[in-house]
């Protein structure tokens, strides 16, 4: 068991996502980050899609009930074990009635925590992760809070493991290369905002979440009728309201959306962009949909091999 | 004619007309019924929306132009469509629930009564669900009814809340902000988080109805 003794700003259970929903309008949601979620889970010898604590900016004060042993991946927040710094990217074990307890944010924005065995938690349409709009999954379809308690395998041993240094890009930089593709609307763009896109940086807004990040910058004008029929949203879809800024829709985003979209984020950089936070700036590159592809291959060829060949996607 | 473009590096979309109707609804159906059939290997997930279908696939098991291939070959596919389900939906139409009322009499220049008339007239189709979990986009709304959203959108719809925005109607399935004009609530639950079988009251291509219900009887629904 775990118990929650300070919940923190904003503490969900998140897997890989509640995928196969989506023509009923639910969300995909699960883990932003989900390298951090991957290389947890398999710190502590966890199947690579089992559901982990994602901390965004403040991290939670926690309480082993049990022996077990656990991974602190994403943000770095200063992760205490009974008061003493433990390592991020390690696996680490835990005493019966120790307490895991977070500091200030250093660098990133969401930190991961990943428990040998996971959650022994009821799961809703497949999936354990926490979609809070609509109150599904996770802990009562709410973040953490004080006096929850989650179960979890008892006494489970498992082979201590460390990430490879360099295994991960440097330090996250407070300018962040995007890379994009053309979004489905990206000719209905007036060329002078078609270059801006690429050109200028952006911001990222206060008001950013996990269904999205609002950006500030240029104004982008496109020659859309006034109102466009929904259509589908994947995740990484760049939108652009009325009002010219633009939204780039991620995990929790509506499954349908009415705005011209400007470009697609490549997945292989949405994990870096889970980990920007408001005030941040962005560029935004344009590759192929040959180059986004090879991206991910090449990515995969080195969590395979780094990692023993573990992590399936 | 069918348009396929890449969706960032792991989806595809398909564009099948401009305007949403009946027809380009059917040729919606008619498609995912036969992607559901043929079970093309990578194809992950697919949902459609008013006059698309979004794909999301794995691109390590199909390439883009391999998934466009098999996809323009589902034309041959032979499948036939269920007769569409028709889903009642109780609606009390009260003062207590009605919130815009008076400002939708006043868009409109119809009586109350004309406008529930109106509204349990038709038999609706669901082009497509999202927004919110369960929730559908109706087609087939009287445009008589026509009338603009709230200036100020309120922060929190209920639940069962039952609104008119433009030309379309539709209910709120779980509490969230919404702009739309309230003329009424259903007891019914459209997104039942208790029931993990089949939590979603209506699915894409089926027909709704509304019938108006009484404050009593909506109480009585409500237990």
């Amino acid at each position: 068991m775990i118990e929650v003794l300070q919940g923190g700003l904003q503490t969900l259970i998140q897997d890989v996502g509640r995928a196969g929903y989506r023509h009923f309008g639910v969300p995909i949601s699960g883990a932003m980050d989900c390298d951090a979620l991957r290389i947890g889970n398999w710190l502590v010898g966890n199947p690579s899609h089992t559901a982990v604590i994602e901390m965004t900016m403040t991290g939670a004060s926690l309480k082993f009930e049990t022996h077990t042993f656990i991974a602190v991946t994403g943000a770095h927040m200063n992760a205490c074990l009974n008061g003493k710094p433990i390592q991020r990217n390690e696996t680490v074990a835990v005493e019966r009635g120790a307490i895991l307890t977070f500091g200030k944010l250093e660098e990133g924005f969401r930190t991961y925590l990943s428990v040998a065995g996971g959650f022994q938690i009821g799961a809703f349409l497949n999936s354990m992760s926490t979609y809070l709009y609509a109150s599904i999954g996770g802990v009562n379809g709410k973040s953490l809070q004080k006096g929850d308690k989650i179960p979890i395998v008892e006494n489970r041993e498992v082979a201590l493991r460390k990430l490879p240094d360099g295994f991960l890009k440097g330090k996250v930089s407070s300018l962040l290369k995007v890379r994009v593709l053309p979004g489905i609307e990206y000719n209905l763009f007036t060329e002078a905002s078609r270059n801006l896109f690429f050109q200028r940086e952006f911001q990222i807004h206060a008001d950013s979440n996990r269904m999205g990040y609002r950006l500030s910058g240029p104004l982008l004008k496109n020659s859309c009728r006034d109102e466009m029929l929904s259509s589908g949203i994947v995740g990484g879809t760049i939108q652009v309201p009325e009002n010219g800024n633009p939204i780039i829709l991620l995990a929790d985003s509506q499954t349908t959306g009415g705005y011209p979209r400007i470009a697609n984020v490549a997945s292989v950089d949405i994990p870096y962009l889970a980990q920007q936070k408001p005030g941040d700036k962005i560029r935004f590159q344009k590759i192929s949909l040959q180059e986004a592809q090879a991206l991910c291959f090449d990515k995969e060829k080195k969590f395979g091999s780094l990692l023993d060949g573990y992590l399936p996607r | 004619m069918k348009k396929y473009q890449p969706y960032g590096d792991a989806a595809l979309l398909v564009t099948f007309g401009n305007e949403a109707s009946e027809a380009l609804h059917l040729e919606i159906q008619f498609f995912l019924k036969a992607l559901e059939k043929k079970k093309i290997a990578g194809v992950l997930e697919f949902f459609a929306a008013y006059v698309s279908v979004t794909i999301q696939y794995d691109f390590f098991k199909v390439s883009y132009d391999e998934l466009v291939r098999r996809l323009e070959q589902l034309e041959k596919e032979q499948v036939l469509l269920e007769a569409p389900r028709i889903v009642r939906i109780p609606v009390c139409y009260d003062t207590r629930f009605s919130l815009d009322m008076s400002e939708v009499m006043q868009q409109t220049t119809l009586a109350k009564k004309e406008i529930v008339r109106l509204h349990t007239a038709p038999t609706y189709l669901v082009h497509m669900l999202g927004f919110t979990p369960g929730f559908f986009y109706l087609g087939g709304m009287n445009e008589k009814l026509q009338c603009n959203r709230r200036k100020s959108p309120r922060l929190r719809m209920e639940e069962g809340a039952v609104g008119i925005a433009g030309t379309q109607t539709g209910v709120y399935s779980v509490a969230s902000p919404g702009g739309w004009q309230v003329i009424g609530k259903t007891p019914v639950s459209i997104f039942d988080k208790k029931n993990q079988k089949a939590p979603f009251l209506v699915k894409p291509g089926d027909r709704v109805q509304f019938y108006e219900i009484s404050f009593e009887e909506y109480k009585n629904l409500s237990i």
